[in-house]
């Protein structure tokens, strides 16, 4: 894994001048390092994406059709919909972001990836966790902690995953050979360092020795924004920033705003939390601290915005080619907008509305999902060519699961945002009773469930291809075909896909 | 940028190289080859808009943290600065003011009467719109109903309504959740006046005579015991006990009549035709 | 920004601000609240869940309850849950020192609980509600918990007292009788124990009239 390029190799590449050669070569070492560890990582969070899928489905279906399995108690709306969030989460969403960190990091460092054994064990410990965490979440165990909810019995074998997985990724930046950090990299970084110290503390302080009332809820709070903030979001822009770039071929338009919307967004986001929590039972400062610190990520979320429409501008062409290309700009553009969201939904005059309401969900997976989810789906699509040395195998494949994915995404979350809101108008007015109030949400509800089933399409699109992906490349060897969008297929191909 | 597409000879073995089969280099990095140089940062200064905007935030940040913030106080739970008029509420009338607090107390009673009054018929629970009980002359009745509670068979709009039972509201040290006299009171004149039901209002002293009167009770009422009791105080029952010089409660005195039987009403109305 | 240890001590920095400011300090300020014992009326509030209440508590959260229920009361004048009976004061810290894990929840798909107590103390309400919300809530989307209850044939000295009051639709076949299980009774039995219009130094209740 660590054996120097051969000259044969290096000749073979084709260099346009020997530094890029020797950057190339490097670089295809480093691909070749990751591959075990990476696609097992990728491979994991696909499956749990299906699962989060179904489950997601079940529990969308049940809130307007209560009686649908309604006697599986393990299936109850309660068990399932938790399921689904810790399937999304802790199985889909976080382990592609560490198989996007442990890719990203070792490019950018342009050091191979080291002892894959115990990276590889990592990946094995946190699924097994995981799974025996939902199977308890289904059968009742659920501590009852938002998104907390994995039994005792499971987080520590998926704590020590992460440790494993923390250290090895510092131990990688520790051994850089490039002397420069990229901004990707400050992200990674800090999102490595700040995850171990969330996720302890929120176990200690809620699940192994509770704290006294409603400081749990405040500790849960800090938590749960905090893994959102400091967990996915860095993961998220540590991609954009370097495939944004890296598939137009231009520099990031500005390294001061880089700056700028990385050190905001430390300073400020971790102080979000209480905004959860507004009109809740805490002295007004918390919930007043919240809401400054909420409004302040205003800075850093425009810094970042002119960041990546300035670096994209007069480059919007290259989207009909590269489908890595649309989703990391859909998510960058759902970044934004969801962060807007945000910072509206946090403050007093907005929350007495929205709060409490399908306006919540609906802004949690236009950040989740519109945001994080396909900007991940654009890191696979690049990554997974590279590291498995295969193209893709199905452009039709792709286009389905772009289209369905992003028409989906904001076929759910605009009219749930504003059935949301027009729910908590109903809910302000004391005049109408409780049932007409869950009266008005239920054509959005149906509505996010057919929007479901185009996701799901969508998903299964994608894990088809990566499957014949995977066919070929251990499967008998054929003429790759470069695999762009748009039917090109030869160098006239204006893009580095 | 070199051929991002080779073509072998047709007669050429496909090679795997995951076998560590001779494979064609060229052809296995061809993703890399087209590759764009790794990502850099460019240095375009920052937007001055962007700096007046921060600076903008800050401040008003700095302004909010320091008025809405209850002094960093642990008991503040309230926001609104110390001295900062509340919204001022209307101006009302004790009518209104009787409604409203009465229409926040009937959530106590719309688990089961419903918001609309009309009661569940699934689960026995007889309505409150248009009912005769509530419409009443006098409130001495259903005071007590919401004092003690009821239960047994009851008759509503001609419809008897059995199989279920009603909670005692009445506060006491057992039940310190229960409504005091003026919270009876407001919630009794809401369910009075809501729903098209046209009735007189409850009052506070009315309430607290008949809690007087029956501070001792424990049991909830049936209808035969209600019926025997007064709509209005100042009128007496008719009692077939014996006579009083008291006015004669007429509504009482119907609703005597209504209990019973078609034949025994016949035979009433022949003896007083002295038939 | 080359400078690795300075990345390092920056990202530390930034995180430690918040573990004191949200952390810490609301540990600090609420978590040695004690229960208020009033000198007027004697009543000591909160106290621990009575008796079945214990186990109905973790019925409420193996089931997911919190899901679509809040117990958070929001102020007067913010919101309209006291207008809509759910409470007759905004919710306090101190309100919650017993509860573990805390139910404030963050979804109203279904009303607030805080004080179902006060407002439902019905057994029969709370059996026929959980049977099949539809028999006490036409149109309700909460999801039946027939599970919690058996379907058993009615014995020699009739119907039991706490049987399930159904009727109508939704009645069963005669000579049967759906009756709670243990579980049921002790979900019935927290839900009963929801009150707190308790007045408290820091969030004293209003007074009527």
């Amino acid at each position: 894994m660590s054996t120097p390029v051969s000259p044969g190799v290096l000749a073979a590449l084709s260099p346009r001048d020997s530094e890029e050669g020797g950057t190339q070569a490097q670089l295809a070492e480093i691909d070749a390092s990751c591959r075990g560890s990476v696609l097992l990582f990728f491979l994991s969070g696909m499956v749990w994406l299906l699962i989060g899928t179904v489950l997601a489905l079940v529990a969308s279906y049940k809130l307007h059709a209560p009686d649908f399995l309604g006697n599986a108690e393990w299936l109850t709306f309660g068990r399932v919909r938790t399921a689904h969030l810790n399937a999304a989460i802790y199985g889909f969403s976080a382990e592609i972001a560490v198989g996007v960190i442990l890719w990203l990091m070792c490019r950018l460092c342009r050091v191979p990836l080291m002892a894959q054994a115990v990276i590889n064990s990592a990946a094995v410990f946190w699924n097994v966790g995981l799974a025996i965490g939902i199977g308890g979440i289904l059968a009742g165990d659920t501590t009852g902690v938002e998104y907390l909810e994995l039994p005792k019995y499971s987080t520590p074998i998926l704590f020590l995953a992460f440790a494993l997985i923390a250290v090895w990724t510092i131990v990688i930046f520790r051994f850089r050979r490039e002397k420069h950090l990229y901004v990707s990299q400050w992200y990674i970084l800090a999102a490595v360092l700040w995850f171990p110290w969330l996720y302890s503390t929120a176990q200690l302080l809620l699940v192994m020795d509770p704290a006294r009332g409603a400081v749990q809820a405040a500790v849960n709070w800090w938590f749960a924004h905090n893994v959102l903030g400091l967990w996915f979001t860095p993961v998220g822009l540590a991609s954009i920033y370097y495939f944004l770039p890296k598939v137009i071929g231009r520099p990031i338009h500005s390294y001061y705003l880089s700056v700028l919307g990385f050190w905001t967004l430390a300073l400020f986001y971790n102080w979000n939390g209480f905004h959860h929590l507004v009109g809740g039972p805490f002295p007004a400062w918390m919930i007043t601290i919240s809401i400054v610190a909420s409004v302040m990520m205003i800075i850093p979320v425009v810094a970042t915005a002119i960041n990546h429409h300035f670096t994209m501008i007069g480059h919007f062409g290259k989207l009909k080619y590269s489908p890595t290309l649309r989703f990391i700009v859909f998510g960058a553009m759902s970044y934004t907008v969801s962060s807007l969201q945000g910072v509206l939904s946090a403050v007093r005059w907005f929350s007495e509305t929205a709060h409490f309401t399908h306006h919540t969900v609906a802004h949690a997976h236009w950040g989740m999902y519109a945001f994080f989810a396909m900007t991940m789906f654009g890191s696979m699509y690049y990554i997974l060519p590279r590291i498995t040395q295969r193209e893709w195998p199905s452009e039709r494949l792709i286009s389905l699961h772009f289209w369905c994915t992003a028409i989906g995404v904001i076929l759910y979350v605009v009219p749930l945002s504003w059935g949301g809101w027009l729910q908590g108008k109903a809910m302000l007015d004391a005049q109408i009773p409780f049932l007409d109030v869950v009266k008005v949400t239920l054509p959005y509800l149906k509505f996010r469930t057919v929007t479901g089933v185009i996701l799901a399409v969508g998903h299964v699109a994608f894990f088809a291809n990566i499957c014949w992906l995977l066919v070929r490349t251990f499967g008998p060897y054929r003429q790759p075909e470069p695999m762009i969008l748009a039917g090109v297929r030869s160098e006239a191909a204006p893009v580095g896909k | 940028m070199p051929d991002a597409k080779k073509s072998t000879p047709p007669s050429a073995p496909l090679l795997n190289p995951d076998l560590g089969e001779q494979h064609d280099v060229g052809d296995l990095h061809a993703a890399l080859q087209r590759e764009q140089p790794e990502p850099k940062e460019g240095f375009e200064p920052m937007n001055l808009w962007l700096v007046v905007l921060t600076g903008g935030l800050l401040f008003w940040g700095g302004y909010y943290l320091a008025n809405y913030s209850g002094r960093f106080e642990a008991d503040e739970y309230s926001e609104i600065p110390r001295g900062q008029a509340v919204a001022s509420a209307a101006v009302e009338t004790p009518e209104q003011k009787t409604l409203r607090m009465g229409a926040q107390l009937y959530n106590n009673c719309a688990a089961c009467h419903l918001a609309d009054g009309t009661g569940n018929a699934a689960l026995n629970i007889p309505p409150l719109a248009g009912s005769d009980w509530v419409l009443a002359d006098g409130p001495n009745r259903i005071i007590r109903i919401v004092l003690n509670g009821m239960s047994g068979p009851v008759k509503v709009n001609g419809q008897v309504w059995q199989g279920n039972a009603m909670n005692p509201w009445r506060k006491t040290a057992d039940n310190p959740s229960g409504l005091a006299d003026e919270e009876i009171a407001a919630v009794l004149s809401y369910i009075r006046s809501a729903w098209g039901n046209k009735a007189s209002f409850v009052t506070v002293d009315e309430v607290k005579a008949v809690s007087e009167a029956t501070k001792d009770r424990s049991e909830p009422w049936t209808e035969v015991d209600l019926l025997a009791v007064p709509l209005k105080s100042g009128t007496a029952a008719p009692s077939l006990a014996g006579a009083t010089n008291a006015p004669l409660d007429l509504a009482s005195l119907k609703g005597h009549l209504q209990q019973l039987p078609p034949e025994e009403l016949k035979k009433l109305l022949e003896a007083i035709q002295g038939k | 920004m080359n400078y690795g240890p300075l990345l390092f001590l920056g990202i530390l920095f930034t995180l430690a601000s918040s573990w004191f400011g949200l952390v810490l300090l609301p540990n600090k300020q609420l978590g040695a609240l004690q229960p208020d014992l009033n000198t007027n009326t004697s009543v000591v509030f909160p106290q621990p869940p009575p008796g079945e209440a214990v186990q109905g508590r973790e019925l409420y959260r193996s089931l997911g309850c919190n899901y679509c229920h809040t117990q958070q009361v929001r102020r007067e004048g913010f919101g309209s849950d006291i207008a809509r009976g759910w409470g007759k004061r905004g919710s306090v810290a101190r309100d919650y020192i017993y509860d573990r894990p805390v139910f404030l929840g963050s979804s109203r798909t279904g009303p607030d609980l805080t004080n179902i107590g006060e407002r439902q103390p019905s057994y029969d309400w709370h059996y026929s509600h959980l049977y099949n919300p539809q028999t006490t809530s036409k149109g309700s989307i909460m999801p039946p918990f027939a599970f919690l209850f058996e379907l058993r044939r009615i014995g020699p000295e009739g119907p039991s007292t706490n049987a399930v009051k159904l009727g109508g639709e939704f009645a069963v076949e005669s000579g049967w009788e759906v009756y709670p299980k243990p579980t049921a009774k002790q979900l019935v039995q927290y839900l009963r124990s929801l009150k707190s219009s308790v007045t408290l130094p820091e969030a004293p209740l209003p007074k009527v009239e």
